[in-house]
Formats: structure tokens, C-alpha cells, sequence
């Protein structure tokens, strides 16, 4: 049985009146700064990548203090190594903290992944086996995560290259499990659904949204992907990377249909961290994923 | 051990070094679809902590070409592990690595030009300061002015080179380095982001024994210094107004 940890949460920053946002990067930076009342009406709110924001002064973190007073803002890490073995780095978990008192976001997020093993970190989202020992792994170290930020985290569902062999679980019950066990919610990143199921045949995408419980789901992610190929000994496999550095693709739009339905009423944000366009691309990504959440 | 554990431990082995098949077993594919698969996550970490370096050592990457200097990360990559969940200080130790390695590269000046590079990066994610309060200052009664210590801007870094490190950094970064530079010159250099954007600044010997001892020493022991050094008597007036008007000196006190 799963240990559990009891939990007093804080209150979270204000949360957006639209319900589509999009990520914020360096490059759109100062556009978004310039422009933040007019894009205001066109997007809810922002979300950024909380490591960018650990410093102790300059122009990145004095951009986003100013950006904070037009949007609501979801800090998105993806260093925290929530299903590494080795426990949490506490270290690293006080920059969070510091930025969350001084940015007050409304959601707080990371990755359903590990990423350091005796103190090293490889500073990537590494795939977990779907176990109950992984499952107690992470659901510590969420647990602990919490108790140490004293608020409710999402965990986002990884995109994965590889699966283990004998899972005792699959990828939703064990997000599942996760959720309840720790009391954290879930970023449903519906981009990586997609990639995963392309990337591993046991992987049915539209089963695992239906297998989701409907009340953990608090934040959605839409990106856009790249097609590689792998040689398997015998022939080319086609794989998907989640590159985040294209429009979201149309089964991807598909999902998040159903997506939209089953979990209606979820902030849902639009990503792109590489070969980045216009920041209207993005809006205009935004805007399609308002009407299917509208419809 | 956890069962855990052992298998973060092997993939980060084999990730590193390309031999663990203790996670090719743990893998339900052919070896080759095995190695293939961990290879994306392995080309993911590597290109992340290159993509870091070669971010910051832009200058020594112009100095090296492209190719050298991918040699030179992945060789860094293997000896020295992130340490933390962000890569702000991945590079740190990126000179001191060059400066194993001098006589593989032959540059004598690449590590310092690595230092300086360095300096830029730490420089933009300092902390800020107040603005250096002059009506304060201009309060001061003269017979506290031999007890005033002054504080340089948290984003100040200051660098003494034999080479003519600014130079060379100057004219990769705007000529892509096609000036000829003699070697035969030491260059003092500061790097600063006082007023949000990061500034190198090449000194005269007499304005970095100046900033080098402003924190330390009173003003009546840093003329004495400079001119230890020097052999040159100095104007500390106009120093000290010059890196007031520049924001480079941002705080001062009384000392008893």
C-alpha cells in the first residue's frame, strides 16, 4: 500500500478568466512585455519555465515580475527529478520557492520523470518504469515536494522513446495512483499522449484519456512534435520527439477534442520552445484551442 | 539497493558510457531498437549540456571552429556531472578544463578567454542593486571622507590577464576575429550589468587596482597601492566619479 502524507496547502496566485494560455520564452520576451494589455484579451495567461527565473536579479526575473502584473502565471519546472531514487534536491526545491512567493503563480508543475542519480543530474525528462516501487518513488518525493512548497502540484504525463519490460501497471493507472496517493493533480500534456502511443504499441491513446479519473486533470498542454526513424536490426521504425517546435498537429487536435470533453473547463496552453515563430502563431494556436474548448 | 536505484543507475551508466547492457535487459527490444531508443534520450542530455556551453563560450567556440569544440564538450561532459536541476553553472569549470588541455589546443590565451566569457554569463544573473544615492553622498562631512569604504555593483566582476584577453574577445564578437593582435600585452578587464545589459570594459592597471581594493581598503590606502604598483601618483577623485556616474559603484559606508 501506498505511504500518504496529510497536507495544509496554501492558496494559489489568481487564476485566469480566459482558459487558453501560452508559454512564454525569451525570445517572445520583450513583445509580451511591450504588448501585455493587447494580449491580454487574446490569451489568459502565461506559463514560463521556473528554472529560467532563478536568479537573483536581471533582466529575465524583472521582465516576469512586470509581465506578472497584466497575467496570471503557471510555473512550469522541469528540474525537480521527481522519480529519481536518490529523493529530492532540497536545494533546488528552495528556488522554487523563492520564485513562487515572489511571482505567486496559480499552478505550480513539473514531470511524471527522473533526472538525477547520486547527486548528478542529467538534467533531462527520463521515462520511469511503470511499477509500484517507481509509484512509491515518486509519490514520496511529490509528497515531500508539497509539504515543502505547502501547495498542490501538477505532474505532467511524460513523452516517451522507450518502455520497460514486465509493467505492472500502465501509464494512466499509475498517474492515477500517483494523484491519489500524493493528493497532486495532472497536467495532461495531450501532445505526449500522442507521441507515446506512437512510440510504443501497447499505447492506445484515446483508452488512456477515457482511463484518466476526471477529477485529477487541472492543466493541459498542446505542442507540436518532429519525425524521426529508428532501425530496429530489421527495418526503419518511424519515432516521434517531442520537440515542441511546430504547430500542434491534427491528431493531436483530435484528442484534445475528447480531451476538451472529458475534462471540460481545464486551462489548456499552448507550447513551442524551438525554431520559434511569430509570437501570433501562438495566438492563433491559442485561438483554435479556446473554440474546441468552447464548443 | 532499490530496485529503482539500480536501474537510474545503469541507464545513466550507459547513457555516459555506451557499455551497461544491464538496461538493454531491462528493455523489451531487439539490442539494436534498445541502443536506438536510448540513444534519443542520450543525444537529449549531451546536446542540452552542449547547447548550454556553447551558449556561453561563444567566443572560444569562434576560436576552436565548431567541430573542436563539440570534441571539446564532450570530452568536459564526461568529466565534469551537472550538479544541479538548472545548467546555470554547468560551464563553471569549463576555463580551468581548458586550462588542463593547453597543450592540446595551443591557444595559451583560450582559457582566460573562456574566464571572461564566463564572467559575462554570471554577470547577467546577479542580483541588483540601488541606485548609488549621490544626495547622500554629498552630505558627507569632510572629516568622515578618510573613513568612506565603498561597495561595487553585485554584478561587478574584475579579471587580470597576461593576454590581451578584451581584445580578443572584442574582435571575435564583432569582427569575427579577423584583426591580428600581438599577444605580448596583459589586459585588466570588468564586466558589469549595472544598468541591465552585461558591459566588459577594458581598464588601465591603475583603475583595477582601484576597483580591486574598493571593498577592502579605504581610499587614502588605495592611492598608496596604486602607486605601489604603478610608480604613478593617481587621481582617486576622478576615479571615484567616473565609476559613481557609471553605476559601477553602487553602495558606501563610514568606517570608524
Amino acid at each position: 500500500m501506498l505511504r500518504k502524507t496529510a497536507k495544509t496547502f496554501s492558496k494559489n496566485g489568481p487564476a485566469p478568466t480566459k482558459k487558453v494560455g501560452v508559454g512564454l520564452r525569451g525570445v517572445h520576451m520583450a513583445h509580451v512585455r511591450e504588448n501585455a494589455e493587447k494580449l491580454a484579451k487574446k490569451i489568459g495567461w502565461l506559463e514560463v519555465h521556473s528554472e529560467n527565473y532563478y536568479a537573483q536579479g536581471g533582466p529575465s526575473i524583472n521582465n516576469l515580475i512586470e509581465i506578472r502584473k497584466t497575467f496570471p502565471i503557471s510555473l512550469h519546472s522541469v528540474g525537480n527529478a521527481l522519480g529519481s531514487a536518490a529523493g529530492v534536491d532540497l536545494e533546488h526545491l528552495r528556488k522554487l520557492k523563492n520564485l513562487i512567493e515572489i511571482i505567486d503563480p496559480f499552478l505550480v508543475s513539473d514531470h511524471i520523470s527522473w533526472g538525477m542519480v547520486d547527486k548528478k543530474h542529467l538534467n533531462d525528462l527520463l521515462p520511469l518504469p511503470y511499477t509500484k516501487a517507481a509509484l512509491q518513488v515518486i509519490t514520496d518525493n511529490v509528497s515531500q515536494m508539497q509539504d515543502f512548497l505547502k501547495r498542490e502540484i501538477l505532474v505532467e504525463n511524460p513523452s516517451t522513446y522507450l518502455a520497460f519490460k514486465n509493467p505492472e501497471m500502465d501509464e494512466a493507472e499509475f498517474i492515477n495512483k500517483l494523484c491519489k496517493a500524493s493528493g497532486c493533480k495532472l497536467l495532461l500534456d495531450v501532445n505526449n499522449i500522442y507521441v507515446s502511443s506512437e512510440n510504443n504499441s501497447e499505447f492506445d491513446a484515446k483508452e488512456y484519456l477515457h482511463k484518466l479519473d476526471k477529477k485529477i486533470v487541472k492543466e493541459m498542454h498542446l505542442a507540436g512534435h518532429s519525425k524521426n526513424e529508428i532501425f530496429d536490426g530489421k527495418k526503419n521504425k518511424k519515432i516521434l520527439i517531442d520537440t515542441h517546435n511546430d504547430l500542434v498537429c491534427r491528431e493531436v487536435w483530435e484528442l484534445f477534442k475528447i480531451a476538451a470533453k472529458n475534462f471540460s473547463g481545464t486551462a489548456t496552453l499552448i507550447e513551442w520552445d524551438q525554431d520559434f515563430p511569430e509570437f501570433d502563431v501562438l495566438l492563433d494556436e491559442a485561438k483554435k484551442a479556446e473554440k474546441i474548448l468552447n464548443s | 539497493m532499490s530496485d529503482i536505484l539500480k536501474l537510474q543507475r545503469n541507464f545513466k551508466k550507459h547513457l555516459y558510457r555506451q557499455t551497461d547492457d544491464k538496461i538493454i535487459a531491462a528493455l523489451p527490444y531487439s539490442k539494436q531498437e534498445a541502443l536506438e531508443r536510448l540513444n534519443i534520450y542520450r543525444n537529449n542530455v549531451f546536446g542540452n549540456f552542449n547547447s548550454v556551453l556553447s551558449s556561453i563560450f561563444e567566443v572560444v567556440k569562434m576560436l576552436v571552429g565548431e567541430k573542436y569544440f563539440e570534441q571539446l564538450c564532450d570530452e568536459y561532459n564526461q568529466k565534469h556531472f551537472s550538479r544541479s536541476g538548472n545548467l546555470d553553472n554547468y560551464g563553471d569549470a569549463f576555463p580551468h578544463f581548458l586550462e588542463k588541455l593547453k597543450n592540446k589546443h595551443k591557444l595559451a590565451f583560450l582559457p582566460d578567454v573562456a574566464r571572461l566569457e564566463l564572467l559575462y554569463h554570471k554577470a547577467y544573473y546577479c542580483a541588483d542593486a540601488k541606485i548609488f544615492d549621490l544626495k547622500k553622498f554629498q552630505k558627507i562631512a569632510p572629516q568622515d571622507f578618510s573613513n568612506l569604504k565603498f561597495e561595487l555593483h553585485p554584478s561587478c566582476f574584475l579579471m587580470a590577464s597576461e593576454f590581451p584577453v578584451f581584445s580578443i574577445w572584442k574582435d571575435n564578437i564583432e569582427n569575427g576575429g579577423r584583426k591580428k593582435i600581438s599577444l605580448n600585452k596583459a589586459e585588466f578587464v570588468l564586466v558589469e550589468r549595472a544598468h541591465g545589459k552585461v558591459e566588459i570594459h577594458n581598464l588601465s592597471k591603475e583603475e583595477f587596482i582601484f576597483l580591486a581594493n574598493l571593498g577592502r581598503k579605504k581610499l587614502y590606502n588605495i592611492y598608496k597601492e596604486i602607486l605601489r604598483q604603478t610608480k604613478k601618483t593617481c587621481d582617486i577623485g576622478a576615479l571615484l566619479n567616473k565609476f559613481i556616474s557609471l553605476g559601477i559603484i553602487s553602495n558606501f559606508k563610514i568606517e570608524a
